[in-house]
């Protein structure tokens, strides 16, 4: 029984994670460097969704259009902080990550104040099956992530935007050569990744029933992780790696120590990395 | 010389302080296969590289059907009717042949893409039935065929091939000259650079001697031939 619960628990935070791993590993495929101010994304999509909830839109609506507002926030923060200093290699755009994300924490403490805020939540019964009780928002969660995985599927595999992106992250120089406009599909692909992140973000505050200014910063680890489980770059390996992680972090923090959760994500990480050294999916990378 | 597609004038390049061509001039006709050879070192690689916009011309201008498009971004140049083949990595290699044709006709209408992806399908069968198979696993002269279609689809006027027969077996390098002479029917205008020379010669209408970044001489291709000093200078014996 416990068993059975503890898997939905860890299959909807790993559909969280996945969904953020998602976001992340678009932007990596097709810019090569690791945004560290993505777990803003989520940060900034769960308040989004928070304040228009607040101002009395559904949340189902709120959670869109926050994801969509958090869409161009990714824009502008490319276009504003990324792209002057794309030409000058990793390092720099790392550092810039990293303060972009500062930058974005300290705005929302101004805002919203230091303190976690409780996500309004409306009270849902539980779904009982077979004298076990699972929660509806768990259900939502884990649906709402794999409609969000489906819809990538569908963007990567079936529409002209989805290849161009995979054949700028293939290989950006023949993508130009072959008269794809790359300006054009960076913001796309910004846009996709910040808003997936957003959509993560909200569904994170639905898992911890509370927003906080550092809830997407202290996340991005276990999102890494899931993203480098995945093969990085790759994102049906994100998909995989942050299902595995949440499976692993849940059963973990069920049968050997709650504390240490995410202790059981790096574990999960270094064993399949030890296996192989690409990741699950990392193969062509 | 008005029906000129391509035509350079004076062009200078290089890579920061290192100059490597030295007022090239050259063009290709209408329909003509031109091919540019010469020693290594000689400036081919910058020159294609020159003509598409991979590298700007400090000096000098390219025009494409009489437009000036000198300096212009590659992306520029494709949508103006210029396409490039590069030498090596010319697939996207986790894609499948199917979707690089499609990357190919990305700036068409969809009817007019699949239409096109129909006729280069027929012009390369093997690339028919190898739709669903990613590019990645092709044989190098799949690969080459699959580049060739994939530069086409946006009906260039003229195609920038860079070494064709680079990363071939030896007995494939024959059919793919085979191959870009056969684009004669399409019309389509073409200017080589080759390391084989002389093997790329018989397939070609005219060529350019490069050497020290300038065009040592030009003629037709079996004039060239017939050259005993070019055929030992530069065509190996």
């Amino acid at each position: 029984m416990i068993f059975v619960q503890t898997l939905v628990y860890g299959l909807a935070l790993g559909g969280v994670i996945a969904v953020s791993a998602v976001g992340l590993t678009l932007a990596y495929g097709v810019t090569r460097f690791i945004n560290f101010a993505f777990g803003e994304f989520l940060t900034l999509g769960a308040f989004f969704c928070l304040l228009l909830a607040q101002a009395g839109l559904g949340l189902a609506w709120a959670g869109l259009a926050a994801a969509v507002a958090v869409g161009a926030v990714g824009v502008l923060v490319e276009r504003a902080f990324y792209d002057p200093l794309m030409s000058r290699g990793l390092l720099p755009l790392l550092v810039t990550s990293v303060g972009v994300a500062f930058v974005v924490q300290n705005l929302i403490r101004i805002f919203a104040g230091s303190n976690p805020v409780r996500f309004p939540l409306p009270l849902m019964r539980p779904i009982e099956v077979g004298g076990l009780f699972i929660p509806r928002e768990q259900l939502i969660i884990l649906g709402v992530a794999l409609v969000t995985m489906l819809a990538v599927h569908l963007l990567l595999r079936f529409t002209m935007l989805g290849k161009k992106m995979r054949a700028v992250a293939d290989d950006p120089m023949l993508a130009r050569v072959a008269g794809i406009s790359s300006r054009r599909v960076l913001d796309a692909t910004w846009f996709v990744s910040a808003m997936i992140g957003a959509l993560g973000g909200i569904l994170l505050a639905i898992t911890q029933i509370t927003v906080a200014p550092q809830m997407g910063w202290h996340f991005l680890l276990v999102v890494f992780a899931a993203v480098l489980l995945g093969g990085i770059g790759s994102p049906y390996g994100a998909m995989i790696g942050g299902l595995l992680i949440g499976l692993a972090m849940e059963l973990g923090a069920t049968y050997v120590a709650a504390n240490y959760s995410y202790a059981f994500a790096f574990i999960m990480l270094i064993l399949v990395l030890i296996l192989r050294p690409r990741g699950l999916m990392g193969g062509s990378g | 010389m008005s029906d000129a597609v391509l035509r350079a004038g004076g062009v200078d390049a290089g890579y920061g302080a290192l100059q490597i061509l030295f007022g090239v001039d050259l063009e290709v006709r209408q329909g003509e296969h031109v091919l540019v050879f010469g020693p290594n070192g000689a400036g081919k690689s910058t020159l294609i590289k020159a003509l598409f916009g991979l590298v700007k011309p400090s000096a000098g201008h390219v025009t494409l059907a009489g437009r000036d498009v000198t300096g212009r971004a590659p992306e520029g140049m494709v949508a103006h009717g210029m396409a490039y083949v590069p030498q090596v990595s010319n697939v996207f290699g986790s894609m499948t042949v199917l979707e690089n044709l499609e990357i190919g006709g990305a700036r068409l209408s969809r009817s007019r893409r699949e239409a096109r992806i129909e006729e280069m399908v027929a012009l390369f069968p093997v690339l028919g039935d190898r739709r669903k198979q990613s590019a990645g696993t092709l044989s190098g002269g799949e690969r080459q065929m699959l580049a060739l279609a994939r530069a086409l689809i946006p009906e260039p006027s003229v195609l920038l091939l860079d070494e064709p027969s680079a990363g071939v077996a030896p007995k494939i390098v024959e059919e793919i000259f085979h191959l870009v002479s056969g684009l004669r029917r399409t019309g389509v205008s073409v200017l080589m650079i080759e390391q084989n020379a002389r093997q790329a010669l018989p397939h070609v209408d005219r060529g350019y001697v490069l050497e020290g970044g300038a065009v040592r001489m030009t003629d037709t291709a079996a004039s060239l031939l017939d050259n005993a000093e070019i055929s030992k200078l530069y065509l190996g014996g």
